[in-house]
């Protein structure tokens, strides 16, 4: 592992973070500035929704039982909301095949808009715009607009951090899977975030510019840095060359990526003394049959400690394993085992009880993880009054589904945790009354980001649609 | 679809004025094949073209619009296996962390495959970083292989003596053009830059690293040009990029550069000599490897895991790697043809696949081997929509309807879990009226593959029942009763419609993109071109490669 240190102020290369420019309709988004503000948006996405029975608490407001599902929640109650219930109405726009089924759930869940094949005129992410009845289809897509997490992120990076954003996939079938395409997550219409769904190579991405120890200046990596950051310099320079004489879609794409180097130009500051996660294997072999409660465990580890290490303002973990995604929970594994089926095919079947274990379990199972994660983001301490990462993190957990066994979209149930912001917490919201896209759009005001002159960001996804934030979820 | 003349006319900085010359294309066929186009024109020259290498006019009324494209990883390994010299290149593309394209729909080809993310940015100036790495560390050996101008023992003043040829003639090769003064003036200031903190081999190190990640590497820009009625003749350089993406997956050779420079890269003709050139160079078979492992998703079993006696390290990365093996089989072994393809009995067998084809079945042609079988399969089950579906979209190019907006898929269907065969727990979608409609013209085409499990071996039965590979198709001219998946894909492959959505699919492999409504006249020419040449596959890429869509492009708004 090639080891990396950034020294702040040494030979004048430190430099402060460049503008950023923004793919949200135009807007600049930055954080509010002030204090009890998450400094860090955590979202995990998983798919196939839930049982809403054991999922949903058994009363509205603050006094609350957490159903069979949500129960790995108690220890962290109190710097939860759950709400439930809530429809993704705008689907609804899109026609039948919209509303029932899997294609676009996924792509829609998070950016609050439709596939790109459902607009129409200039393309963009307008009401106007959506043609109706368009059916997503069965071919991959991506979605009219970016994900929630990543409008968030724009107003919380700053120069400390290494990169925007950590990106994990958790594996469903056993054994790493190298990089994929996330389903959840997206930087801009088209534009789907990679996920590293393989933990020995994301612990050496991630930390090999660590520095647990000492501080000395190392002259040969300076070299290294000045010539990485000279020739990021002529990169970004020769783009201004080729755009020349090229049209106008053609000039979009190279001044995007323009952009994503003047990202990477960064003098990073020195890593806090932070810790590495431990026990990471590196070789392939030692994830074969890799079960997702292992596998699971070390990618909350890597996004915790990363996380922990101030690498990025946004932190992803995707499980990507819808088909048959190996458990390593016996009475989930064995009974799907037993039907003779997979996962997806449990979720469905009208041959399951609804509340058969192996599918309150199998479900339990990503509240778990989700839990767990909170717990490893809470022995972090982050500052001398004892706040910990989680107290200085907005988290989210979803999926594309509420009722798993249903194939429609009008229940969706997220969970929103974190110790710190505007956002009400040991708290069950009935979404019944609202859409997917006011909690998407309550969350960008949960997590304090403004556009750029300070005014509220009243409404994510798709524009016109009417989403607003929701009161009695913020304080 | 219209056909029309339009006024030749001539780009400045090659010819330096405009001509208006009468007369149109007589034609690009071989002389094997049916004759012109058009309504006269000029004397024919004897190989059929008759543009006397005046440069081409368009045929069609209209093309689709061409978007920016990125190489794919592929084409970015073999420009660079390509461009570094033996000993270094092996090493730096040892060392080589480049993104790799992810295909999620259509070809690596794809513009939509290969945007960059932020952390495929990041993955892209890691990789350069880590090959200038290796270089600095073998510095002593490779700076002579890069540089020709530099020789063993060199010393900082040496590097200083060579980098300006270097960069000028390494950066020609790198960019596929000659380096404009502004680019040239940004890499000697970055040389400069480094050398005086770090000295001469660190500064030639940035100098490579630059070029590793470079815009003009990365992407196959294509300037918007003025041409006339709303559509631009490429530009030498720009055609020779084109053909050497496709025909060698990587930058233009030698010949192509010196046609380029010496004004021979401007007609039809000119581009059907190159296309035909270059298919006989050893370089071709990447397309064909490429095409053929994409278009039957071969990609999919990278990651994929089978649960199956026979699926073993060995068996999987034989799969893995069967469809390339066979694309390249096609070109340098067989006839060359569609037919050949899709009805052969001849495949060779890799060895670690033995076991699998060793279980028997008739088999036909590309659609029948065990890759593609597993590719189109569950982790432990097949999976006969699948099947059917992937022969309607990839080889019919006739995808199923997306699903009505009133079809309720909460709705029971008939309980079939019990029957013993995949064709009887799907009999329902065949039988209840809101799915039937589409399931049975689309079901059956996947009844006959059943025979061949997930991982591609032959069965008679499935869970102790026979399995019936009898099908009744009724589409279009596919139609009849087939007795099992050999019949059907002999069948199959006769057809004008497979034929067709083989020349359609090439098309978009090319181009990078799906046809458009104003591809119809181009793509009309295309099978025409392929159907007279009775589906020989190497003038089917000929006939791509002088098409409008391949010489032309949509003149666009610039600044």
């Amino acid at each position: 592992m090639r080891r990396r240190k950034f020294l702040m102020g040494a030979g004048g290369i430190c430099v402060g973070l460049p503008m950023l420019r923004t793919f949200y309709d135009g807007r600049d988004a930055r954080a509010a500035g002030g204090d009890n503000e998450p400094t860090r948006i955590i979202t995990m996405a998983y798919p196939m929704g839930t049982h809403l029975p054991f999922w949903t608490p058994d009363a509205v407001g603050s006094e609350f039982n957490l159903g069979t599902i949500t129960e790995p929640l108690a220890p962290f109650v109190d710097r939860c909301a759950l709400i439930s219930n809530c429809p993704h109405s705008v689907y609804d726009l899109g026609g039948g095949s919209y509303v029932y089924g899997h294609p676009a759930k996924k792509e829609g869940t998070l950016t609050g808009t439709l596939l790109q094949s459902a607009f129409t005129g200039d393309g963009s992410n307008t009401v106007e715009n959506v043609l109706p009845d368009s059916n997503p289809g069965d071919e991959v897509q991506t979605p009219n607009g970016p994900s929630v997490d990543h409008v968030i992120g724009e107003g919380l990076i700053t120069s400390q951090h290494q990169r925007a954003s950590v990106d994990l996939g958790v594996a469903g079938a056993g054994g790493p899977a190298g990089v994929q395409n996330s389903s959840f997550f997206y930087e801009a219409a088209a534009n789907p975030v990679t996920l590293s769904a393989h933990p020995g190579q994301a612990f050496v991405s991630l930390f090999s510019a660590v520095t647990p120890d000492d501080g000395e200046v190392d002259e040969v990596f300076m070299a290294l840095q000045r010539r990485r950051k000279s020739v990021l310099d002529a990169v970004r320079e020769s783009f201004v060359d080729l755009r020349q004489g090229l049209d106008a879609s053609d000039r979009a794409v190279l001044d995007d990526h323009a952009d994503k180097i003047r990202q990477i130009e960064l003098d990073m500051p020195p890593l806090a003394a932070c810790s590495l996660p431990e026990g990471i294997p590196e070789a392939d072999e030692a994830y074969a049959n890799m079960p997702m409660t292992e596998f699971g465990d070390l990618t909350n580890r890597l996004m915790a400690h990363a996380m922990g290490c101030g690498i990025a303002p946004v932190g992803r973990i995707e499980y990507t394993g819808q088909q048959n995604p190996y458990f390593g929970i016996p009475t989930v594994d064995d009974g799907v085992t037993a039907l003779g089926g997979d996962w997806h095919q449990a979720v469905h079947a009208d041959g399951v009880a609804p509340d058969a274990d192996l599918r309150t379990y199998g479900f339990q199972f990503f509240v778990q993880q989700f839990a767990d994660l909170m717990g490893y983001l809470d022995a972090i301490v982050e500052g001398p009054d004892g706040r910990t990462a989680l107290d200085n993190s907005l988290m989210l957990l979803a999926s594309d589904y509420g009722e798993g066994n249903g194939h429609a979209s009008r229940d969706l149930c997220f969970v929103v945790a974190g110790g710190s912001g505007p956002g009400r917490r040991n708290f069950h919201f009935d979404g019944q009354n609202n859409t997917v896209n006011d909690v998407l759009t309550t969350l960008i005001q949960m997590a304090c980001v403004t556009h750029k002159d300070g005014s509220p960001i009243e409404e994510f996804g798709l524009a016109g649609f009417g989403a607003a934030p929701i009161s009695e979820l913020l304080v | 679809m219209s056909r029309r003349r339009t006024r030749d006319w001539g780009w400045a900085w090659t010819l330096g004025a405009l001509l208006t010359v009468p007369g149109c294309y007589s034609g690009h066929q071989s002389s094997a094949t049916a004759g012109a186009e058009g309504d006269g024109g000029d004397a024919d020259d004897g190989d059929g073209s008759g543009d006397d290498g005046e440069p081409a006019t368009l045929e069609c009324d209209e093309i689709g619009a061409q978007s920016l494209r990125r190489v794919s990883s592929d084409q970015y390994r073999q420009i660079l296996a390509d461009l570094l010299p033996p000993q270094f290149g092996e090493a730096a593309l040892a060392a080589s962390t480049f993104p790799a394209t992810l295909i999620t729909s259509g070809f690596s080809t794809y513009a939509v495959a290969n945007t960059v993310s932020s952390n495929e940015s990041i993955a892209m100036e890691d990789n350069a970083d880590a090959i200038a790495a290796v270089f600095l560390e073998g510095i002593d050996g490779y700076a002579p292989e890069l540089v020709p101008c530099l020789s063993t023992g060199f010393s900082d003043s040496d590097i200083d003596g060579c980098i300006d040829g270097f960069v000028s003639e390494f950066g020609a090769r790198a960019f596929r053009r000659p380096l404009t003064e502004g680019e040239t003036q940004l890499i000697t200031e970055l040389y400069a830059d480094i050398t005086a903190t770090d000295g001469a081999e660190a500064g030639l190190a940035a100098v490579l690293q630059f070029f590793l990640q470079a815009p003009p590497l990365l992407y196959v820009t294509e300037r918007v040009g003025d041409g006339p009625d709303g559509f631009t003749l490429l530009a030498p350089n720009e055609l020779a990029v084109r053909l050497s993406l496709l025909f060698s997956n990587s930058a233009p050779d030698a010949e192509l550069l010196a046609a380029v420079e010496e004004g021979r890269l401007v007609s039809r003709d000119d581009v059907e000599r190159e296309a035909r050139r270059m298919l006989a160079t050893p370089g071709a078979v990447r397309a064909f490897a490429t095409f053929h492992h994409e278009w039957m998703h071969g990609f999919v079993l990278g990651d994929a895991v089978r649960i199956h006696d026979q699926w073993t390290d060995d068996s999987s990365a034989g799969l893995a790697a069967e469809l390339r093996t066979l694309g390249q089989w096609i070109f340098e072994e067989s006839d060359g043809s569609f037919h050949s393809l899709m009805s052969t009995t001849e495949f060779p067998v890799d060895d670690r696949l033995a076991d699998i084809y060793g279980t028997g079945g008739e088999r036909r042609g590309l659609l029948m081997t065990a890759s593609v079988m597993a590719s189109l399969a569950h982790e432990s089950r097949t999976s006969l929509i699948e099947r059917a579906a992937f022969i309607r979209a990839n080889v019919l190019c006739s995808p199923s309807p997306p699903l009505p907006g009133d079809v309720d898929v909460d709705g029971t269907l008939e309980d079939n879990t019990d029957e013993p065969t995949a064709r009887g727990r799907l009999q329902a979608l065949m039988t209840t009226p809101a799915c039937s409609g589409c399931h049975t013209s689309m079901n059956p085409l996947g009844f006959g593959l059943e025979a061949y499990d997930w991982v591609g071996a032959y069965r008679t039965t499935e869970n102790g029942a026979t399995i019936d590979t009898t099908a009744e198709i009724n589409l279009g001219t596919l139609s009849g009763s087939f007795a099992n998946a050999a019949e059907l894909i002999d069948a199959l492959a006769a057809t004008d419609e497979a034929r067709d959505c083989y020349a359609t699919q090439w098309f978009r492999y090319t181009m990078g993109r799906p046809e458009t409504l104003e591809d119809a006249c181009v793509l009309g020419t295309i099978k025409e071109s392929f159907a007279a040449s009775d589906g020989d596959i190497r003038e089917l890429l000929v006939a791509i490669a002088v098409s409008d869509a391949f010489m032309f492009r949509q003149t666009g708004a610039s600044e």
